[in-house]
């Protein structure tokens, strides 16, 4: 009896030490979302404000944009890339899984080989390289040079290559018997049994890019052009003095990956479980 | 490159930064790890919001905690009042690189602590039940059975932490741009200003090559010391 109550205690203890853990944690974002509805006077000297405004996000969707810091165009921007790079890795990544799992062909496990082999190299080693290649085709500062070294994933043909290989194969033969061709197989019957892969590598690749910072820094200089991470960066820059509308840009860059990932959960969970194996 | 005294102060930053980051992130993503095996309640509500961190922004994150530890901020705020003493945590030369260890632990504690989770759920529960018979305390069975059995989910994130630290940039380049006295200038960062900025683009790529060489190292040697293999049979 002595037992369970001491064992119940330290419980209690630790719920309540992790509750004041988590507050902590999520602390940073409310600080964030309260400070830019606060006025200005007031962002660093009063917890809760005496009033609330949107003074701060007019001022960087209006008058920023007559400043030529066009962040309107920026948000567009980070979406438009964002949007296009996503689809096309989940469909390329889709199709090579396809081709590299199931298909036969000379040379394939050289190629899976390859891939996996890339993959070990980190990004940063490419960088000088792929400035010049991109510079060689006349791409700086165009929305190209952004999307063109994203478009394929070796990450996502990986994880399609695992996922397919769990499919039955009589399920493609039964396809084919009724007249399917390989476009069709996988439009229709491999991406439907294989949902949960392609929102998870949907989802990671939307996050990766637009949180890309670096690359985009280096190939764009044109202000009309910049996603609204290197926006930001350069307005940080230039108007540090200018913190609600800064704090009101920093909402506008970070709370929709929040919203996004608090809705699609679970196959973020289920992602980084995956990438134990 | 091997006279370069730029080179070199990199090179201790690098070191620095890790032996900042790598015991503080582990060690709080394992606590948080085993304190969510104990959790009965709320486990969601914990995991998320340990968990948002990591979603944030990389810019965005940056200005919100340049200015959530700037000297007038709330942190400080907090501190004055209790001390009467405001810390310097980006203007310090010795401080700037443990406040970016600081803020990039906050981002990936919940990440890397989910990691080691599913590790620990992976122990089968039975191993505790026979120790148990077998006399074992808490602490026994901690060296004994869960640190053996979670080893690949402590490799795993032990080999993201250093491949974390020598791709580290969008922090120092927004929040100290490398300074002070260049002690929060990075591989990165000063792979960037020399290709983009000081136009060698040829010394960039020596550099690239170099740091891609020692992180891979890095990861071999810890795999070598620390990995080994688990069967459960």
């Amino acid at each position: 009896m002595r037992r369970k109550k001491k064992i119940s205690i330290s419980l209690i203890i630790l719920h309540i030490v992790m509750g004041v853990l988590s507050i902590i944690w999520i602390y940073p974002y409310v600080w964030l979302l309260l400070s830019s509805f606060k006025p200005s006077e007031e962002i660093f000297t009063r917890t809760i404000p005496t009033r609330l405004t949107i003074d701060h996000y007019k001022f960087i969707l209006i008058m920023a944009g007559k400043m030529e810091r066009p962040f309107v165009r920026a948000l567009f921007n980070s979406i438009f890339i964002s949007f296009t790079v996503t689809f096309s890795v989940v469909i390329s990544s889709a199709f090579i899984g396809y081709a590299l799992s199931r298909l036969e062909f000379k040379g394939r496990n050289t190629i899976v080989n390859f891939i996996i082999f890339q993959m070990l190299f980190p990004g940063f080693m490419f960088i000088v390289p792929l400035f010049v290649l991109i510079r060689a085709l006349g791409l700086i500062n165009t929305y190209s040079a952004v999307i063109l070294p994203s478009l394929i994933s070796a990450w996502g043909v990986f994880m399609f290559t695992q996922s397919y290989k769990s499919i039955p194969r009589d399920y493609i033969e039964a396809a084919k018997l009724d007249g399917a061709n390989t476009f069709w197989i996988i439009m229709r019957l491999m991406m439907p049994l294989t949902r949960s892969t392609a929102s998870i590598v949907g989802l990671f690749t939307f996050i990766g890019i637009w949180d890309n910072f670096m690359w985009p820094l280096i190939v764009i200089r044109d202000y009309n052009k910049m996603p609204l991470a290197v926006l930001l960066a350069s307005f940080n820059h230039e108007y540090s003095s200018y913190v609600g509308p800064l704090l009101a840009a920093s909402v506008i860059q970070t709370i929709p990956m929040v919203i996004i990932f608090l809705i699609l959960r679970k196959y973020f969970l289920q992602g980084i479980s995956l990438s134990l194996k | 490159m091997m006279q370069d005294s730029i080179f070199w102060r990199v090179f201790l930053n690098t070191m620095n930064f890790m032996a900042y980051f790598i015991p503080m992130v582990i060690t709080a993503a394992f606590l948080f790890a085993l304190a969510l095996m104990k959790v009965r309640i709320f486990r969601t509500f914990f995991t998320l919001s340990f968990l948002v961190a990591y979603v944030s922004s990389g810019v965005g994150y940056s200005i919100l905690f340049s200015n959530l530890f700037s000297e007038t901020g709330p942190v400080n705020n907090l501190i004055y009042k209790f001390t009467g003493k405001t810390i310097p945590w980006f203007s310090d030369p010795q401080l700037a690189l443990f406040s970016i260890a600081l803020m990039v632990t906050w981002k990936f504690v919940g990440y890397y602590g989910l990691i080691l989770f599913a590790g620990l759920q992976a122990i089968p529960k039975s191993l505790y039940e026979a120790a148990e018979l077998d006399g074992a305390n808490n602490w026994v069975k901690f060296w004994k059975i869960t640190l053996p059995l979670v080893n690949p989910a402590l490799t795993t994130v032990l080999v993201f932490a250093i491949n974390l630290t020598f791709g580290i940039f969008t922090e120092p380049y927004m929040i100290t741009g490398g300074g002070p006295m260049r002690r929060t200038l990075t591989f990165m960062m000063y792979m960037y200003t020399t290709a983009f900025q000081r136009m060698k683009p040829s010394y960039a790529s020596t550099l690239a090559i170099a740091t891609g060489l020692m992180s891979y190292g890095l990861v071999v040697l810890v795999r070598k010391l620390i990995e080994r293999e688990v069967s459960l049979t």
